[in-house]
């Protein structure tokens, strides 16, 4: 075997540098910490690394979701608290309003107080979440939910409920719609709620349907159907307004007017007095209404003087009908505060599942691109004393000629 | 006898002195890349028969030979271009490992921060909170495509380094040959005028001059009485005796920026073919552009084609803050086609996306072919990455998401007219934002959907979505329409006035479609294409047709929108119109249940509803009255809704449009579910997983090429080693020769003073 001289200065060379590459490349790792340098290092790993950073971020985004679902959750939770408040109050106003002793003055303070509340729930209705867009409108946020009006408020917002992504396959309601919450007061099995006057002598009866054709024309407010003292002729006014929407008609049985997209027909009961008696009256409210037109009818009614035993009549029933109305808005009010509550309970639920799940990918990250820094020290100074070596030796051997020991 | 002597002392000191002198050669080019050492071979002088002895006549110099192995030679040749074959891709594909090296530098940051603009902008689409959030969805937007832009523009710096050392490598090729061809012809005349005596270091220069050119290509040498000839790749001539083939370096006739070797040919320039040059660095410099810079490119512009199709879509089906219709949130760059430079013919081909979703990470040739007749001739499109063909007699044909048509269809090219189509290159570096106004993104939904209080029973109906741009609908009784599929190139300004189709018999045929439209006829997996004229003319390439026939079931794709109409039962009657119209702003409708039907009525008077429950899927005709069962999901004219719950007789759901929704965030919740959604590759993975299959493409080229390089490294220090032990020169070595010749002068010198000496004893004698 021939060894050239020009090979033993190439051998040398080229494995001295081979091993300040290796050297560099770990000094580089425990610089950066890392054990992938580049993709090349480890291509599988580099591309999984890849798609869990994402899973990683995505969860982390979710948190950030989840964190502000639980502030508008709890605003909106913390302002029905206070509705509940309102409602409870109004509740008892009403129960002292029927007190039978208390004069049309007393009524009447009650009514100012109970006025008081209305405006308080409207305000509360049109509560904001802190930034400039109220929490009940729908989708409609930049439109106040409800505005008052002479029968109590109507809604504005739409039926818009937002959800908002708090986990790969859950979406959370994060808002409910003012009139699922203020409104949807059913106050009869059918569309509208037709009350016969407590002293009426008749036994006639009043039913009323939509008129489809000109459903666009319905109002929401509250009328009334009354005879007039022969009990052969009646009218009908729109009660919110104070307008006689139709002027004094002709009674035969059965009639049907068709007025502010209502049919109404008026007809014989039964029974000897079947026919309409003389100054009877029908109360028509829609079958379903909002707290507002609620608290403003009974303050209405607190406001009309009762002396009377007809007018008394008249508020009790009145009453009674408010009292059961504030209970099925406390109903609802109460249903969106729990879906709030299950929604909260289940966030933070999720919250921990997610913290874990962050941890999981954090830890599969570090597994696959950190560096063992034990392992990386000692193959360091590993790469170090070989390195030590192999330059001696180079030195060594390269000195050795024959040339020297000629002269 | 004395003479004699004297004779052979004179020969050993004449040996001696040659001894030293090619030792001195030796020592002197101890360090000469492609040297090899050099050796005096002598033998005995003739003996002198001197009646009954043979008497020896000193020495006879022979020749100085180079000890050279041929077959170790021409093992370095090979192991050099293989070696630096993946030397100069390894290289170069180092460069796009580096590039994507550090993951909080690649795309993923931008686009997670991206997407969490959106999810910002989902939980606060309005207010104080909202306007911030909007800005930061078009600042991170911008900032992703800057990224992206920044990285294609990074790819397209390293393709002009691949152009420039592309032309480097071919000028020093040439210089090579040139220089073994000058060899050729020096070693003939050295040869010729020494009389045989071989020209040792002319050898070593020439042998060293192909080891040199092994390096840039690998060639093949061929030595013919004394002369090589050197053959490059797969047999192109390069040297031929003392004939060089010059390489020059041209731009492809397709691709004007790409550079490619050519080589004269009876005065015509003929391109090299890559494929051929399998070794040396201008082998791996093809081998990257075409296995890894090409795609390279193409994966960043397919992820930025993804995302900017996909966002748009979905953005297009939202609604602004102004209450407007979302417009595009990106822009990008569509398909480029490059007719070649050598056609004929002034055609061009334009393609568009069909679905950007099937997009592959190849370019596309299409071809105008010479059919055999009576065969039309047809156009042929093959996909570059693996060799794929498809013909069509006619254009439009969508292959692989993208439709390839006729820039102007009155233009045709000329038989064997090439064009080269690139879907994706230019993606990255075209990206934008195209809009600025944080107002028009589009978080809401253009569709807003209510039960009045009015309703008796506690049916539910959801807020709904906007599925398509396009709402189909039709008059007909006993037909309809549905199953539209919006391309991905369509724009809303095709449908800004409706199209309306009426039905005409005798034959079964559409009419209405503009004059000049190319209307595409699938049916049964064969697709014919149609242009639609004032006048028939069935024989024409595609055929004229007044009217577009019409097939049951078929899908007919027009202007980038695709629908079928079928008979639902029996086929339309004459003059009953279907019609193509944008699908917003909504139609406001009141639907009603009917208890005793159990169905809903009052939808558009035009729109022809389906109906899907669970995996079933129903559609009615305009007019029909739809079954209610809960849950199912109610679509027509591209939008959809689920009710649930008991209804009553007589209740109502409401469809309208959205005009006060300025906190509706359902497009925002969508637009960020695309994500984590797996919309490229056939729906196989998400942007996130495309650029993360890129990144590991890279660096499993990068790390294979690691391997193959280091293990090639290896067989060429082996070989190099063999060589060196065989040719190189060594010092020990040479300085004992030098002792040896020099104590043999003095040998030789004391022989011939011993001869002086005899012969003056002999003179002496006489005295």
């Amino acid at each position: 075997m021939r060894i050239s001289t020009t090979t033993i200065f190439q051998n040398g060379g080229g494995r001295i540098s081979d091993l300040q590459v290796a050297l560099n490349r770990t000094q580089q790792q425990i610089a950066a910490g890392r054990r992938i340098l580049s993709p090349s290092d480890d291509p599988i790993g580099s591309a999984r690394a890849l798609v869990i950073s994402q899973s990683d971020a995505v969860n982390d985004q979710y948190a950030t979701n989840r964190k502000n679902a639980i502030n508008t959750l709890s605003v909106a939770e913390n302002t029905l608290g206070n509705v509940t408040n309102v409602l409870h109050n109004v509740k008892t106003l009403m129960v002292s309003a029927g007190n039978g002793v208390l004069s049309d003055q007393e009524r009447s303070f009650i009514a100012n107080e109970l006025q008081g509340n209305l405006d308080q729930l409207l305000g509360l209705a049109n509560s904001t979440d802190g930034t400039e867009a109220y929490l009940f409108s729908g989708f409609s946020s930049t439109v106040a939910p409800y505005t008052k009006t002479q029968g109590g408020a109507a809604y504005n917002g739409d039926q818009g409920v937002r959800s908002i992504q708090v986990d790969t396959s859950r979406q959370i309601p994060i808002s409910e719609a003012g009139n699922a919450i203020f409104g949807n007061i059913r106050t009869s099995a059918n569309q509208f709620n037709i009350v016969p006057n407590p002293s009426n002598t008749g036994t006639a009866t009043t039913a009323v349907a939509i008129n489809v054709p000109t459903t666009a024309n319905l109002t929401g407010n509250n009328y009334e159907v009354s005879f007039d003292a022969t009990g052969l002729n009646f009218t009908v006014k729109n009660t919110t307004t104070g307008n006689t929407v139709v002027p004094s008609t002709a009674y035969t049985n059965p009639t049907t007017v068709t007025v502010d997209g209502m049919d109404i027909t008026v007809a014989n009961g039964t029974g000897p007095s079947a026919a309409p008696g003389p100054n009877d009256k029908y109360t028509i409210q829609p079958g379903n209404q909002n707290i507002f037109e609620t608290l403003t009818d009974v303050i209405n009614a607190l406001r009309t003087s009762a002396t009377t035993s007809q007018g008394k009549l008249d508020l009790n029933w009145r009453l009674n009908q408010a009292n059961s109305n504030v209970d099925k808005s406390l109903s609802n009010v109460l249903t969106a505060r729990t879906n709030f509550g299950t929604s909260l309970k289940e966030l933070d639920e999720l919250n921990s599942a997610g913290d874990s799940l962050g941890l999981i990918y954090k830890q599969e990250l570090s597994d696959i691109q950190d560096l063992d820094y034990a392992k990386a020290i000692t193959e360091l100074n590993q790469n170090q004393v070989v390195l030590q070596a192999a330059q001696q030796s180079f030195v060594k051997a390269t000195s050795l000629s024959l040339f020297s020991y000629m002269n | 006898m004395g003479t004699s002597i004297l004779g052979i002392g004179q020969s050993a000191l004449a040996a001696a002195q040659m001894g030293i002198a090619t030792t001195g050669h030796n020592i002197a080019n101890a360090n000469t890349p492609g040297y090899s050492r050099q050796v005096l071979l002598q033998s005995a002088a003739a003996a002198q028969n001197d009646g009954g002895s043979f008497i020896g006549q000193g020495t006879k110099i022979g020749e100085v030979k180079r000890i050279y192995n041929e077959f170790i030679g021409q093992q370095v040749n090979a192991t050099q271009s293989a070696q630096n074959y993946s030397a100069a891709y390894l290289n170069q594909v180092q460069r796009i490992n580096n590039l994507v090296a550090d993951q909080t530098a690649g795309i993923s940051p931008s686009l997670q921060e991206f997407f969490s603009a959106i999810q910002n902008l989902a939980s606060t689409p309005n207010g104080t909170a909202g306007s911030a959030a909007r800005q930061s969805v078009l600042s991170t937007g911008a900032a992703l495509t800057t990224r992206l832009a920044g990285l294609g523009a990074q790819l397209d710096q390293v393709s002009e380094e691949v152009n420039s050392r592309i032309s480097q490598t071919i000028t020093d090729i040439n210089s090579y040959a040139k220089q073994i061809s000058q060899l050729n012809d020096s070693i003939e005349t050295a040869e010729s005028i020494s009389g045989g005596a071989t020209p040792n270091d002319l050898l070593d220069q020439r042998d060293y001059a192909v080891t040199q050119l092994s390096r840039l290509v690998n060639v093949t040498v061929v030595e013919q009485s004394g002369k090589f000839n050197i053959f490059m790749g797969t047999g192109q001539p390069l040297v031929l005796g003392a004939k060089v083939s010059v390489l020059q370096p041209t731009s492809s006739l397709t691709d004007p920026s790409r550079i490619q070797a050519s080589y004269e040919s009876n005065g015509t320039l003929i391109q090299l073919n890559e494929k051929s040059i399998t070794g040396g660095e201008l082998g791996g410099l093809f081998a990257f552009r075409t296995n890894s810079l090409d795609t390279s490119r193409n994966s960043i512009g397919r992820i930025s084609i993804a995302i900017a199709t996909e966002f748009n879509a979905q953005h297009k089906l939202g609604q602004d803050l102004n209450g407007q219709v979302g417009t595009d949130f990106f822009s990008v760059a569509g398909p480029s086609s490059t007719p070649s430079s050598a056609n004929t013919g002034t055609a061009n081909i334009a393609a568009s996306f069909a679905d950007v979703g099937a997009l592959t990470l190849s370019d596309y040739r299409v071809q105008y072919l010479a059919g055999t007749l009576p065969a039309p001739n047809y156009f042929k499109i093959t996909r570059v990455s693996d060799g794929n063909a498809q013909t069509s007699n006619t254009l439009p044909a969508v292959i692989d998401g993208i439709t390839f048509n006729l820039q102007s269809s009155a233009v045709l090219p000329a038989v064997n007219d090439e064009f080269m189509v690139k879907p994706t290159a230019a993606g990255a570096s075209s990206l934008r934002v195209a809009i600025s106004d944080v107002a028009k993104i589009a978080a809401g939904t253009p569709l807003s959907t209510t039960t009045p209080t009015t309703n008796l029973g506690t049916g539910k109906i959801t807020p709904g979505v906007i599925d398509s741009p396009v709402a189909a609908k039709s008059n007909s009784l006993t037909a309809s329409i549905g199953s539209v599929v919006v391309a991905d190139s369509y724009q809303s300004t095709t449908l800004a006035s409706p199209l309306n189709l009426s039905f005409a018999t005798a034959p079964n045929s559409l009419a209405g479609f503009p004059v000049g439209a190319l209307v595409s006829v699938t049916s049964g997996g064969v697709t014919s294409n149609y242009e639609v004229a004032a006048a028939a003319a069935p024989a024409a390439t595609p055929p004229k047709v007044v009217n577009v026939p019409y097939t049951s079931g078929a899908t007919v794709t027009y202007a980038g929108i695709s629908f079928v109409i079928k008979d639902n039962p029996t086929a339309p009657t004459a003059g009953e119109t279907f019609t193509l119209a944008s699908s917003t702003p909504v139609t406001a409708s009141t639907l009603t249940y009917n208890s005793g039907t159990n169905s809903f009525s009052g939808f558009p008077a035009t729109a022809n509803v389906t109906v899907k429950n669970g995996n079933t899927t129903t559609s009615y005709v305009a007019g029909a009255a739809i079954p209610y069962v809960e849950g199912s999901t109610i679509s027509y004219n591209g939008l959809s809704f689920v009710v649930s719950g008991a209804f009553k007789n007589g209740d109502v759901v409401n469809i309208s449009n959205n005009a006060t929704g300025t906190g509706d965030n359902r497009n925002a919740v969508l637009l960020a579910g695309l994500q984590t959604k797996n919309t490229m590759a056939s729906g196989s993975t998400s942007f996130q997983g495309a650029y993360g299959q890129f990144v590991s493409l890279v660096g499993n080229k990068a790390h294979e090429l690691e391997v193959t390089n280091s293990a090639e490294t290896k067989l060429l220090d082996q070989a190099l080693q063999a060589q060196q032990a065989e040719s190189g020169v060594n010092l020990d070595e040479e300085a004992a020769n030098l002792l040896r010749y020099q104590q043999a002068y003095q040998a030789a010198g004391k022989l011939m003073q011993i001869a002086s000496q005899l012969f003056d004893a002999l003179l002496a004698l006489g005295r």
